[in-house]
Protein backbone atom coordinates (compact mmCIF):
# COMPACT_ATOMS: atom_id res chain seq x y z
CA UNK A 1 0.00 0.00 0.00
CA UNK A 2 2.75 2.38 0.95
CA UNK A 3 4.57 1.88 -2.34
CA UNK A 4 1.63 3.07 -4.44
CA UNK A 5 2.07 6.70 -5.46
CA UNK A 6 -0.50 8.91 -3.82
CA UNK A 7 -1.76 10.36 -7.11
CA UNK A 8 -2.71 6.83 -8.27
CA UNK A 9 -4.92 6.20 -5.25
CA UNK A 10 -8.54 6.38 -6.31
CA UNK A 11 -11.75 4.82 -5.05
CA UNK A 12 -11.84 3.03 -8.41
CA UNK A 13 -8.76 0.99 -7.53
CA UNK A 14 -9.53 0.50 -3.85
CA UNK A 15 -10.40 -2.96 -2.53
CA UNK A 16 -13.76 -1.67 -1.18
CA UNK A 17 -15.04 -0.59 -4.60
CA UNK A 18 -17.82 -1.98 -6.76
CA UNK A 19 -19.16 -0.16 -9.80
CA UNK A 20 -22.40 1.74 -9.32
CA UNK A 21 -22.52 3.75 -12.54
CA UNK A 22 -19.62 2.52 -14.59
CA UNK A 23 -17.15 4.14 -14.85
CA UNK A 24 -17.91 7.40 -13.05
CA UNK A 25 -19.33 6.29 -9.69
CA UNK A 26 -18.66 3.43 -7.35
CA UNK A 27 -20.31 1.87 -4.32
CA UNK A 28 -18.05 1.73 -1.28
CA UNK A 29 -18.93 -1.11 1.10
CA UNK A 30 -16.70 0.37 3.81
CA UNK A 31 -18.55 3.69 3.81
CA UNK A 32 -21.87 1.83 3.78
CA UNK A 33 -20.83 -0.03 6.94
CA UNK A 34 -19.90 3.31 8.51
CA UNK A 35 -23.32 4.80 7.67
CA UNK A 36 -21.72 7.31 5.31
CA UNK A 37 -22.95 8.01 1.76
CA UNK A 38 -21.66 4.90 -0.04
CA UNK A 39 -21.84 6.16 -3.62
CA UNK A 40 -18.77 8.20 -4.46
CA UNK A 41 -16.81 9.28 -7.53
CA UNK A 42 -14.46 6.70 -8.98
CA UNK A 43 -11.70 9.30 -9.00
CA UNK A 44 -12.16 10.27 -5.35
CA UNK A 45 -10.13 8.77 -2.50
CA UNK A 46 -10.21 8.65 1.31
CA UNK A 47 -7.77 7.74 4.04
CA UNK A 48 -9.00 4.12 4.22
CA UNK A 49 -7.76 3.33 0.70
CA UNK A 50 -6.30 -0.13 0.17
CA UNK A 51 -5.22 -1.61 -3.17
CA UNK A 52 -7.29 -4.04 -5.23
CA UNK A 53 -5.80 -7.46 -5.86
CA UNK A 54 -6.83 -7.55 -9.53
CA UNK A 55 -6.86 -4.65 -11.95
CA UNK A 56 -10.01 -3.37 -13.56
CA UNK A 57 -10.73 -0.58 -16.04
CA UNK A 58 -12.67 1.67 -13.66
CA UNK A 59 -9.96 4.30 -13.15
CA UNK A 60 -8.72 4.17 -16.75
CA UNK A 61 -12.24 4.62 -18.15
CA UNK A 62 -13.20 7.27 -15.56
CA UNK A 63 -10.10 9.27 -16.46
CA UNK A 64 -10.98 8.92 -20.16
CA UNK A 65 -14.52 10.07 -19.47
CA UNK A 66 -13.30 13.03 -17.42
CA UNK A 67 -10.94 14.14 -20.16
CA UNK A 68 -13.72 13.75 -22.73
CA UNK A 69 -11.80 11.10 -24.67
CA UNK B 1 -43.72 -61.47 -21.48
CA UNK B 2 -44.05 -63.26 -24.76
CA UNK B 3 -42.11 -62.25 -27.86
CA UNK B 4 -45.11 -60.68 -29.56
CA UNK B 5 -45.75 -58.46 -26.53
CA UNK B 6 -42.56 -56.57 -27.29
CA UNK B 7 -43.69 -55.76 -30.79
CA UNK B 8 -47.08 -54.14 -30.22
CA UNK B 9 -46.61 -50.43 -30.93
CA UNK B 10 -44.96 -49.44 -34.18
CA UNK B 11 -43.22 -46.07 -34.26
CA UNK B 12 -45.31 -43.53 -36.12
CA UNK B 13 -43.19 -41.33 -38.31
CA UNK B 14 -43.23 -37.62 -37.68
CA UNK B 15 -45.01 -35.58 -40.33
CA UNK B 16 -44.63 -31.84 -40.52
CA UNK B 17 -47.41 -30.43 -42.62
CA UNK B 18 -47.27 -26.71 -43.21
CA UNK B 19 -48.13 -24.79 -40.09
CA UNK B 20 -47.96 -26.89 -36.99
CA UNK B 21 -48.84 -25.72 -33.48
CA UNK B 22 -46.60 -26.65 -30.59
CA UNK B 23 -49.11 -29.18 -29.31
CA UNK B 24 -49.53 -30.70 -32.75
CA UNK B 25 -45.77 -31.17 -32.86
CA UNK B 26 -45.88 -32.78 -29.40
CA UNK B 27 -48.57 -35.18 -30.65
CA UNK B 28 -46.26 -36.12 -33.51
CA UNK B 29 -43.52 -36.71 -30.94
CA UNK B 30 -45.94 -38.89 -29.01
CA UNK B 31 -46.62 -40.93 -32.12
CA UNK B 32 -42.91 -41.51 -32.48
CA UNK B 33 -42.70 -42.22 -28.78
CA UNK B 34 -38.98 -42.54 -29.06
CA UNK B 35 -35.87 -41.07 -27.44
CA UNK B 36 -36.06 -37.43 -26.36
CA UNK B 37 -39.19 -36.75 -28.43
CA UNK B 38 -41.10 -39.52 -26.68
CA UNK B 39 -39.96 -38.33 -23.26
CA UNK B 40 -40.93 -34.75 -24.02
CA UNK B 41 -44.39 -35.78 -25.22
CA UNK B 42 -44.86 -37.88 -22.11
CA UNK B 43 -43.82 -34.92 -19.92
CA UNK B 44 -46.60 -32.87 -21.54
CA UNK B 45 -49.12 -35.61 -20.78
CA UNK B 46 -48.05 -35.83 -17.15
CA UNK B 47 -48.09 -32.06 -16.56
CA UNK B 48 -51.54 -31.91 -18.16
CA UNK B 49 -52.73 -34.71 -15.84
CA UNK B 50 -51.40 -32.87 -12.78
CA UNK B 51 -53.33 -29.75 -13.76
CA UNK B 52 -56.56 -31.62 -14.54
CA UNK B 53 -56.36 -33.56 -11.27
CA UNK B 54 -58.48 -31.40 -8.96
CA UNK B 55 -56.83 -32.87 -5.87
CA UNK B 56 -53.23 -32.36 -6.96
CA UNK B 57 -50.87 -29.65 -5.72
CA UNK B 58 -48.25 -28.76 -8.34
CA UNK B 59 -44.73 -27.97 -7.13
CA UNK B 60 -42.25 -26.23 -9.44
CA UNK B 61 -38.59 -26.67 -8.47
CA UNK B 62 -36.25 -24.12 -10.03
CA UNK B 63 -32.50 -24.37 -10.26
CA UNK B 64 -29.96 -23.23 -12.81
CA UNK B 65 -30.03 -19.92 -14.61
CA UNK B 66 -33.75 -19.90 -15.36
CA UNK B 67 -34.18 -16.12 -15.28
CA UNK B 68 -31.01 -14.97 -17.09
CA UNK B 69 -31.90 -17.25 -19.99
CA UNK B 70 -35.34 -15.65 -20.38
CA UNK B 71 -37.90 -17.73 -18.45
CA UNK B 72 -38.82 -15.09 -15.86
CA UNK B 73 -42.11 -13.96 -17.41
CA UNK B 74 -43.03 -17.58 -18.20
CA UNK B 75 -42.78 -18.57 -14.53
CA UNK B 76 -44.62 -15.40 -13.39
CA UNK B 77 -47.39 -16.14 -15.89
CA UNK B 78 -47.71 -19.73 -14.63
CA UNK B 79 -48.17 -18.38 -11.12
CA UNK B 80 -50.83 -15.89 -12.21
CA UNK B 81 -52.64 -18.54 -14.28
CA UNK B 82 -52.60 -20.93 -11.31
CA UNK B 83 -50.69 -23.52 -13.27
CA UNK B 84 -48.21 -23.92 -10.41
CA UNK B 85 -49.09 -23.89 -6.72
CA UNK B 86 -45.80 -23.91 -4.84
CA UNK B 87 -42.30 -22.85 -5.93
CA UNK B 88 -39.06 -24.10 -4.45
CA UNK B 89 -36.12 -22.19 -5.82
CA UNK B 90 -32.43 -21.56 -5.49
CA UNK B 91 -31.60 -18.18 -4.02
CA UNK B 92 -29.87 -17.26 -7.28
CA UNK B 93 -33.03 -17.54 -9.39
CA UNK B 94 -34.85 -15.14 -7.07
CA UNK B 95 -31.82 -12.82 -7.06
CA UNK B 96 -31.89 -12.77 -10.87
CA UNK B 97 -35.60 -12.01 -10.73
CA UNK B 98 -35.03 -9.14 -8.30
CA UNK B 99 -32.22 -7.72 -10.46
CA UNK B 100 -34.62 -7.37 -13.40
CA UNK B 101 -37.30 -5.96 -11.09
CA UNK B 102 -34.91 -3.17 -10.13
CA UNK B 103 -34.29 -2.30 -13.80
CA UNK B 104 -31.22 -4.45 -14.23
CA UNK B 105 -30.80 -6.62 -17.31
CA UNK B 106 -29.30 -9.82 -18.58
CA UNK B 107 -27.63 -9.44 -21.97
CA UNK B 108 -27.04 -11.80 -24.87
CA UNK B 109 -23.32 -12.49 -24.88
CA UNK B 110 -20.91 -15.19 -25.93
CA UNK B 111 -19.35 -18.15 -24.17
CA UNK B 112 -16.18 -17.34 -26.09
CA UNK B 113 -15.76 -13.87 -24.56
CA UNK B 114 -12.43 -12.97 -22.95
CA UNK B 115 -13.25 -13.56 -19.28
CA UNK B 116 -10.25 -11.59 -18.00
CA UNK B 117 -11.44 -8.62 -20.01
CA UNK B 118 -14.99 -9.09 -18.71
CA UNK B 119 -13.55 -9.03 -15.19
CA UNK B 120 -11.80 -5.73 -15.89
CA UNK B 121 -15.09 -4.26 -17.11
CA UNK B 122 -17.00 -5.64 -14.11
CA UNK B 123 -19.20 -7.85 -16.29
CA UNK B 124 -20.21 -11.33 -15.11
CA UNK B 125 -20.81 -14.22 -17.51
CA UNK B 126 -23.48 -16.94 -17.18
CA UNK B 127 -22.44 -19.14 -20.11
CA UNK B 128 -23.46 -16.89 -23.02
CA UNK B 129 -25.38 -14.32 -20.99
CA UNK B 130 -23.76 -11.20 -19.54
CA UNK B 131 -24.81 -9.17 -16.52
CA UNK B 132 -23.20 -5.93 -15.35
CA UNK B 133 -21.84 -5.99 -11.81
CA UNK B 134 -23.50 -2.65 -11.13
CA UNK B 135 -26.90 -4.34 -11.49
CA UNK B 136 -25.90 -6.62 -8.60
CA UNK B 137 -24.53 -3.65 -6.64
CA UNK B 138 -27.76 -1.70 -7.03
CA UNK B 139 -29.62 -4.80 -5.90
CA UNK B 140 -27.31 -5.14 -2.89
CA UNK B 141 -27.85 -1.54 -1.89
CA UNK B 142 -31.64 -1.56 -2.24
CA UNK B 143 -32.18 -5.00 -0.72
CA UNK B 144 -29.90 -4.21 2.22
CA UNK B 145 -32.30 -1.36 2.97
CA UNK B 146 -35.25 -3.78 2.63
CA UNK B 147 -33.52 -6.24 4.98
CA UNK B 148 -33.26 -3.43 7.56
CA UNK B 149 -36.94 -2.57 7.12
CA UNK B 150 -38.04 -6.22 7.44
CA UNK B 151 -35.80 -6.78 10.48
CA UNK B 152 -37.23 -3.66 12.14
CA UNK B 153 -40.79 -4.77 11.47
CA UNK B 154 -40.06 -8.26 12.80
CA UNK B 155 -38.26 -6.81 15.82
CA UNK B 156 -35.52 -9.42 15.89
CA UNK B 157 -37.79 -12.42 15.30
CA UNK B 158 -36.51 -14.92 12.74
CA UNK B 159 -38.55 -15.61 9.62
CA UNK B 160 -38.72 -18.59 7.26
CA UNK B 161 -37.36 -18.38 3.71
CA UNK B 162 -41.00 -18.51 2.59
CA UNK B 163 -41.80 -15.40 4.64
CA UNK B 164 -38.60 -13.77 3.38
CA UNK B 165 -39.70 -14.30 -0.25
CA UNK B 166 -43.15 -12.92 0.62
CA UNK B 167 -41.62 -9.81 2.22
CA UNK B 168 -39.49 -9.17 -0.86
CA UNK B 169 -42.47 -9.73 -3.18
CA UNK B 170 -44.45 -7.19 -1.16
CA UNK B 171 -41.77 -4.57 -1.78
CA UNK B 172 -40.90 -5.32 -5.43
CA UNK B 173 -43.54 -3.72 -7.64
CA UNK B 174 -42.79 -5.14 -11.12
CA UNK B 175 -45.81 -7.27 -12.23
CA UNK B 176 -43.49 -9.47 -14.35
CA UNK B 177 -41.51 -10.43 -11.28
CA UNK B 178 -41.77 -14.01 -10.02
CA UNK B 179 -41.52 -12.79 -6.42
CA UNK B 180 -44.20 -10.15 -7.01
CA UNK B 181 -46.56 -12.54 -8.82
CA UNK B 182 -46.21 -15.07 -6.00
CA UNK B 183 -46.90 -12.39 -3.41
CA UNK B 184 -50.01 -11.17 -5.22
CA UNK B 185 -51.34 -14.67 -5.94
CA UNK B 186 -50.42 -16.04 -2.53
CA UNK B 187 -48.24 -18.76 -4.03
CA UNK B 188 -45.58 -19.80 -1.52
CA UNK B 189 -41.95 -19.60 -2.60
CA UNK B 190 -39.44 -21.58 -0.56
CA UNK B 191 -35.72 -20.78 -0.85
CA UNK B 192 -34.12 -23.51 1.26
CA UNK B 193 -30.51 -22.57 0.43
CA UNK B 194 -31.20 -18.86 0.72
CA UNK B 195 -27.70 -17.88 1.88
CA UNK B 196 -26.07 -19.59 -1.10
CA UNK B 197 -26.66 -16.65 -3.40
CA UNK B 198 -26.33 -12.89 -3.46
CA UNK B 199 -28.99 -12.88 -0.72
CA UNK B 200 -26.26 -14.12 1.64
CA UNK B 201 -23.82 -11.37 0.71
CA UNK B 202 -26.53 -8.74 0.95
CA UNK B 203 -27.01 -10.00 4.49
CA UNK B 204 -23.31 -9.47 5.12
CA UNK B 205 -23.63 -5.89 3.87
CA UNK B 206 -26.77 -5.29 5.92
CA UNK B 207 -25.20 -6.74 9.07
CA UNK B 208 -21.98 -4.77 8.55
CA UNK B 209 -23.68 -1.44 9.22
CA UNK B 210 -22.59 0.13 12.46
CA UNK B 211 -25.34 0.73 15.04
CA UNK B 212 -27.72 -1.61 13.21
CA UNK B 213 -30.41 -2.29 15.80
CA UNK B 214 -32.05 -5.30 14.17
CA UNK B 215 -30.29 -7.84 11.97
CA UNK B 216 -32.54 -9.85 9.68
CA UNK B 217 -32.72 -13.50 10.68
CA UNK B 218 -33.87 -16.07 8.11
CA UNK B 219 -34.32 -19.59 9.46
CA UNK B 220 -34.76 -22.14 6.67
CA UNK B 221 -35.71 -24.83 9.23
CA UNK B 222 -38.95 -22.93 9.75
CA UNK B 223 -39.93 -23.87 6.19
CA UNK B 224 -39.91 -27.60 6.87
CA UNK B 225 -43.21 -27.94 8.75
CA UNK B 226 -44.92 -25.56 6.30
CA UNK B 227 -43.94 -27.39 3.11
CA UNK B 228 -44.62 -30.78 4.75
CA UNK B 229 -48.05 -29.52 5.79
CA UNK B 230 -48.83 -28.54 2.19
CA UNK B 231 -47.83 -32.00 0.95
CA UNK B 232 -49.69 -33.65 3.80
CA UNK B 233 -52.95 -31.79 3.27
CA UNK B 234 -52.99 -32.23 -0.49
CA UNK B 235 -54.57 -35.55 -1.53
CA UNK B 236 -52.08 -35.82 -4.40
CA UNK B 237 -48.81 -34.05 -5.20
CA UNK B 238 -46.93 -33.48 -8.44
CA UNK B 239 -43.59 -31.90 -9.19
CA UNK B 240 -42.06 -30.29 -12.24
CA UNK B 241 -38.33 -29.96 -11.75
CA UNK B 242 -36.01 -27.73 -13.73
CA UNK B 243 -32.49 -28.93 -13.03
CA UNK B 244 -32.37 -30.55 -9.63
CA UNK B 245 -30.18 -29.83 -6.63
CA UNK B 246 -31.58 -28.47 -3.40
CA UNK B 247 -34.98 -27.42 -4.84
CA UNK B 248 -35.71 -30.89 -6.22
CA UNK B 249 -34.73 -32.62 -3.01
CA UNK B 250 -36.69 -30.16 -0.89
CA UNK B 251 -39.88 -31.04 -2.76
CA UNK B 252 -39.20 -34.78 -2.72
CA UNK B 253 -38.23 -34.79 0.93
CA UNK B 254 -41.41 -32.93 1.88
CA UNK B 255 -43.39 -35.66 0.11
CA UNK B 256 -41.70 -38.42 2.05
CA UNK B 257 -41.89 -36.50 5.34
CA UNK B 258 -45.63 -36.22 4.74
CA UNK B 259 -45.57 -40.01 4.31
CA UNK B 260 -46.89 -39.77 0.78
CA UNK B 261 -44.42 -39.69 -2.09
CA UNK B 262 -45.07 -37.76 -5.29
CA UNK B 263 -47.94 -38.92 -7.51
CA UNK B 264 -46.63 -37.17 -10.62
CA UNK B 265 -43.09 -36.14 -11.55
CA UNK B 266 -41.47 -34.42 -14.52
CA UNK B 267 -37.74 -33.77 -14.21
CA UNK B 268 -35.82 -31.84 -16.87
CA UNK B 269 -32.08 -32.24 -16.48
CA UNK B 270 -28.84 -32.85 -18.32
CA UNK B 271 -27.10 -34.38 -15.31
CA UNK B 272 -26.13 -38.04 -15.19
CA UNK B 273 -26.92 -40.60 -12.50
CA UNK B 274 -23.50 -42.28 -12.27
CA UNK B 275 -22.02 -39.70 -9.88
CA UNK B 276 -24.64 -40.42 -7.25
CA UNK B 277 -25.62 -36.73 -7.22
CA UNK B 278 -29.26 -35.88 -6.79
CA UNK B 279 -29.70 -33.77 -9.93
CA UNK B 280 -28.97 -36.71 -12.21
CA UNK B 281 -30.62 -39.37 -10.09
CA UNK B 282 -33.26 -41.25 -12.01
CA UNK B 283 -36.87 -41.27 -10.89
CA UNK B 284 -36.56 -45.03 -10.41
CA UNK B 285 -33.83 -44.31 -7.88
CA UNK B 286 -36.13 -41.74 -6.25
CA UNK B 287 -38.80 -44.45 -5.93
CA UNK B 288 -36.36 -46.47 -3.81
CA UNK B 289 -36.46 -43.66 -1.21
CA UNK B 290 -40.24 -43.43 -1.29
CA UNK B 291 -40.00 -39.83 -2.45
CA UNK B 292 -41.87 -40.69 -5.64
CA UNK B 293 -44.49 -43.45 -5.61
CA UNK B 294 -43.71 -46.57 -7.57
CA UNK B 295 -46.97 -46.23 -9.49
CA UNK B 296 -46.51 -42.48 -10.08
CA UNK B 297 -46.75 -40.99 -13.53
CA UNK B 298 -43.17 -39.93 -14.00
CA UNK B 299 -40.64 -39.03 -16.67
CA UNK B 300 -37.17 -37.59 -16.88
CA UNK B 301 -36.51 -35.37 -19.88
CA UNK B 302 -32.85 -35.16 -20.77
CA UNK B 303 -32.26 -31.77 -22.30
CA UNK B 304 -31.81 -28.05 -21.94
CA UNK B 305 -34.66 -26.75 -19.77
CA UNK B 306 -34.70 -23.49 -21.69
CA UNK B 307 -35.84 -25.49 -24.72
CA UNK B 308 -37.87 -28.21 -23.04
CA UNK B 309 -39.86 -26.32 -20.42
CA UNK B 310 -41.38 -23.66 -22.72
CA UNK B 311 -42.35 -26.44 -25.16
CA UNK B 312 -44.07 -28.40 -22.39
CA UNK B 313 -45.91 -25.32 -21.12
CA UNK B 314 -46.93 -24.19 -24.61
CA UNK B 315 -48.26 -27.62 -25.49
CA UNK B 316 -50.20 -28.06 -22.25
CA UNK B 317 -51.66 -24.53 -22.29
CA UNK B 318 -52.85 -25.21 -25.84
CA UNK B 319 -54.52 -28.46 -24.73
CA UNK B 320 -56.20 -26.83 -21.76
CA UNK B 321 -57.66 -24.05 -23.87
CA UNK B 322 -58.55 -20.56 -22.78
CA UNK B 323 -61.71 -21.66 -20.92
CA UNK B 324 -59.85 -23.96 -18.55
CA UNK B 325 -60.18 -22.84 -14.95
CA UNK B 326 -58.30 -24.36 -12.10
CA UNK B 327 -58.76 -23.93 -8.39
CA UNK B 328 -55.66 -25.29 -6.68
CA UNK B 329 -56.38 -27.60 -3.79
CA UNK B 330 -54.63 -25.15 -1.46
CA UNK B 331 -57.04 -22.42 -2.50
CA UNK B 332 -60.33 -24.29 -2.21
CA UNK B 333 -63.09 -21.93 -1.22
CA UNK B 334 -61.35 -19.02 -2.94
CA UNK B 335 -62.43 -17.84 -6.41
CA UNK B 336 -60.84 -19.50 -9.45
CA UNK B 337 -58.97 -17.37 -11.94
CA UNK B 338 -59.73 -17.55 -15.64
CA UNK B 339 -56.59 -17.52 -17.72
CA UNK B 340 -56.30 -14.62 -20.14
CA UNK B 341 -56.45 -15.60 -23.79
Amino acid sequence: MGSVEKEKRFCGNCSSHNPYEYPARIFCSKRYAQNKEPIVDTLWCCGDWSPVNQDCHCVRDALKKKSGA
Amino acid sequence: MKRKDYLQNPVKHIKINGTLTVDQLMRQFQGSGSFGAGRLARACNIYEKMLRDKDCTVFLALSGAVVPAGMRALVADLIRARLVDVIVSTGASMVHDAIETLNGHHYKGSWMADDRELYRYHIFRIYDVFVAEEDYVKLDYQLAEMYREIATERNGESISSNEFAWELGKRLKDPNSILRAAYEENVPIFIPAVRDSEFGYIHLLHASQEKQKNILKVDAFKDVPRICEICGKSPRNGMVVIGGGVPRNTVQSAAIAAKKGMDYAVVITMDRPETGGLSGSTLRETVSWGKVKGEADKIMVIGDALVMFPLIVASVVERLGSEFMRTPYLKRGKPAVRRSK
